[in-house]
């Protein structure tokens, strides 16, 4: 194999021995860089351009999403996996808004799991390089011709929220309600939705599974998360399981949530136009139901969503 | 300060009162006085004196009528009875004189008239004789009744007026004795309301006394169960406070843990997958060895495994792999001895298989609270450790180290970017003393005159709870020793703990 072609990742670890681990791990896959700290990693990223980006979180001085989000900016075509020891919220809130990483993996961490999550990303990263490569396409053509305005489904259980986010949007959107799974499929159904805003719980229900399945199927929708049940836990699964694209707390602030919003519809344009970078935004499946636990609602909305994918492919 | 006012204008209101009274006195003595000014015996010698001048005057008139109707010449005799007569009128009229003179102008003019009139009548009576018909005649008809009756009249009319007027005066007494009455009666209702009120004031002050002991009882009840309402609270706060520093105390001993557990696991992992490659070493050359030790194998055959071995050791690479595969064995080592080394320091530093009170030694203290907080320092602290030989010391190893933890914890948080921070331990005359000396911030008088009260707290919200220093306070108090700050802004801070060798009372 030509080194030139070897997808290169770069490991950012303040412990030395885990990029040992690491090199061991991945030698002859992938052409391999470390750091020992953000700023050295930012250093070597200004030279060097990278496919896929591995940082720990809690390191002295630049803690990992500081580093992701100078990374980002440095060469934003680099998938960025957070290796965390523990986090705790806020650093997972400003991952995903500002550092926008693919996945989270918890240390300490299973090595096929790993070498998975990474080989995925080199995959997307491949592809969307092959994107930003191909020469642009026209912007004239406009995917959602037909609909005026782009529209934006709300789930959540508190039925005020939808006309508030309809204030705070203005006319520019139309905003659809929804208070539960299957009315939210039945808006998917009937309304070209190209932005999902939904609380983390839905009738006591997780949206994980739902927001994991409309990603796996309609992969140019994208899901910004607004909740006041913030936890780590519930934060990762949904990056990882749904690659949500924003994470805000409530009470809603206006202009953040206009900027959001506005941010994932420019997205969501964006995924429409160009399929290839689908990958980028590849889900991981979700953890199989215990045996003998009551199926989540969502499996019976499979096949409806199922259907919505052939309505929407069949455009 | 009320009761000296109060007072004041008690004596103030007394001298009113007594001017007052002295006033009204004054007044009712006055008006007595008016009412007596007419004097009845004076009056009545005034009338004698009239009378006494009116009778001479009529027996004058009755013997000069005599004279002229008989036309006879008096005795000798007469003569000398009318001189005595005539002296016995003037002076009757001189007393007269003296009792009316200055009443009235009205009875000085009558009495002047009279005197005209009597003077010239009895100048007249004196010479006159019985011949002289004509000039007997004018003395008959010289109006001296007419002038008593008007000095009479003029004398009543005086007497009249003082009448009236002590009549006035005694109505107005009358009624300013009623008024005074009324004042007085008034004065008494006061005094009556005034002793209700005291009586009242004094049933009142009597009742209170009584109920006194049970209101105190009762407030004393309401206090002591707002001191452990408060006492409650404090211990919720405190627990909390505890709880978030346990949280990120947990964080960061979770990453500690995790990061060597995690090259660890994955070193493990890689070993056992390296493991395939060297079995299929080992069994191609022990194929290899079998051949070469058979004697019925052939050339070829050994040539064969011995090749198929080579190919194998050439993929495999033992020399490499085993020493990468020793290096990953000793990482694996290193990082199982430092989560070892870790749960060691999280049972050291909680001490919960200690007793409450022991004899601890602080040194150890001061290190398992170092290591706890590594994750924070590593990197970006330089830790430098002066440490004396101390005595043990009496005291619960648990909360010593947590003191210790959370002033290191505040000197780490108080160093932006790199620092160092000194901890230096000491005997000191009555017991040990502890330094933890950082290169940050500082702090401004100001704020080292608060830092201990709880709640007090100059990190951002969700940073601090402000309680960490009051609970160090608390902790060292309970064990009879002290704490000392000193801070410089933008040079760094000092903490000194001083500990007793043992402890007097029980730390609570």
């Amino acid at each position: 194999m030509n080194t030139a072609t070897k997808p290169r990742v770069l490991f950012v670890d303040d412990e030395p021995r885990v990029l040992t681990s690491m090199r061991m791990l991945f030698r002859g896959q992938y052409e391999l860089y470390f750091a020992e700290s953000g700023p050295k990693a930012i250093e070597l990223l200004k030279t060097q351009p990278v496919d896929v980006i591995v940082s720990d979180q809690r390191m002295p001085g630049m803690s990992g999403f500081e580093f992701l989000k100078v990374a980002r900016e440095i060469n934003p075509h680099a998938m960025r996996i957070l290796l965390t020891g523990y986090s705790d919220l806020n650093a997972i809130i400003g991952s995903v808004n500002e550092g926008e990483i693919f996945r989270f993996v918890n240390k300490p961490w299973a090595n096929d799991v790993l070498s998975s999550t990474v080989a995925n990303a080199v995959t997307a990263a491949k592809s969307s390089q092959a994107v930003a490569q191909a020469p642009e396409p026209a912007a004239s053509v406009e995917p959602v011709a037909g609909s005026d305005k782009p529209a934006v489904l709300v789930l959540d259980d508190d039925a005020s929220v939808p006309p508030r986010i309809q204030t705070i949007l203005g006319g520019d959107y139309r905003v659809f309600g929804a208070r539960s799974m299957d009315e939210a499929v039945e808006r998917l159904e009937s309304e070209q939705i190209g932005v999902v805003v939904s609380e983390t719980r839905v009738q006591n229900q997780p949206v994980v599974s739902l927001i994991s399945l409309l990603k796996q199927h309609q992969p140019q929708l994208v899901t910004v998360i607004l909740t006041d049940r913030a936890d780590a836990g519930a934060a990762i699964d949904l990056i990882n399981q749904g690659q949500i694209y924003r994470l805000m707390t409530k009470p809603v602030q206006d202009v953040t949530c206009r900027i959001m919003v506005n941010s994932a519809n420019r997205h969501h344009q964006q995924l429409a136009k160009t399929p290839e970078l689908h990958q980028r935004y590849e889900v991981e499946a979700p953890a199989a139901p215990p045996p003998g636990a009551a199926p989540p609602p969502t499996l019976k909305l499979m096949d409806r969503i199922r259907s919505l994918r052939s309505w929407v492919t069949g455009r | 300060m009320a009761t000296k006012r109060s007072r004041e204008r008690e004596s103030s209101v007394l001298q009113y009162i007594l001017v007052g009274a002295t006033l009204a006195i004054c007044l009712l003595g006055w008006l007595v006085f008016k009412t007596l000014s007419f004097d009845q015996g004076q009056h009545q010698q005034r009338l004698a004196a009239i009378r006494t001048v009116s009778a001479l005057d009529i027996d004058l008139n009755r013997y000069f009528l005599g004279v002229l109707t008989s036309k006879t010449e008096s005795n000798a005799a007469q003569r000398e009875e009318l001189r005595l007569a005539l002296a016995r009128a003037v002076n009757a009229l001189q007393e007269g004189a003296q009792a009316f003179d200055g009443i009235t102008p009205e009875l000085d003019a009558a009495m002047q008239a009279f005197y005209e009139t009597a003077g010239s009548k009895i100048s007249i009576a004196m010479e006159v004789r019985a011949s002289e018909t004509a000039r007997l005649q004018s003395l008959l008809d010289l109006p001296t009744g007419a002038r008593l009756t008007a000095i009479e009249q003029a004398y009543q009319n005086w007497t009249q007026s003082r009448i009236d007027e002590a009549n006035f005066y005694r109505v107005v007494l009358v009624a300013y004795t009623v008024f005074l009455m009324l004042a007085l009666g008034y004065l008494g209702y006061r005094l009556r309301l005034s002793y209700d009120a005291l009586d009242q004031a004094n049933g009142q002050l009597r009742e209170a006394n009584r109920t006194l002991e049970s209101q105190v009882q009762a407030r004393t009840k309401d206090l002591t169960k707002t001191l452990h309402d408060l006492r409650e609270s404090q211990a919720q706060l405190i627990q909390s406070e505890k709880m978030a520093s346990l949280g990120q105390m947990v964080a960061g001993v979770a990453h500690e843990i995790n990061t060597p557990l995690g090259y660890a696991r994955s070193n493990a992992e890689i070993v056992r997958t390296s493991l395939s490659g060297i079995r299929e070493l080992c069994e191609a050359q022990g194929k290899a060895l079998g051949l070469l030790n058979a004697a019925n194998s052939s050339d070829e055959d050994i040539a064969g495994a011995l090749a198929q071995a080579e190919e194998v050791r050439q993929a495999v690479q033992p020399e490499e792999l085993m020493g990468d595969l020793e290096n990953l064995l000793s990482d694996t080592d290193h990082g199982l001895v430092q989560i070892a080394d870790l749960v060691s320091s999280l049972k050291d530093f909680s001490r919960v298989d200690r007793s409450r009170n022991d004899l601890f030694d602080l040194n150890a203290g001061v290190d398992s609270a170092l290591k706890i907080c590594n994750n924070q320092l590593k990197g970006r602290i330089e830790v430098t450790r002066y440490f004396a030989k101390l005595p043990e010391i009496e005291c619960s190893p648990s909360q010593i180290n947590q003191v210790f933890l959370n002033l290191i914890n505040n000197a780490a948080q108080a160093i932006e970017g790199e620092g160092e921070i000194i901890i230096e331990t000491a005997t000191d005359k009555n017991g040990v003393v502890v330094r933890v000396k950082d290169s940050g911030c500082g702090m401004s008088e100001e704020v080292q005159k608060r830092i201990f009260e709880p709640f007090y707290t100059t990190k951002g919200v969700g940073r601090g709870t402000g309680l960490g220093l009051s609970i160090v306070f608390r902790i060292v108090e309970e064990h009879g020793g002290r704490i000392a700050v000193e801070s410089t802004l933008g040079v760094g801070t000092t903490f000194s703990v001083y500990l007793p060798l043992t402890q007097t009372k029980v730390a609570a």
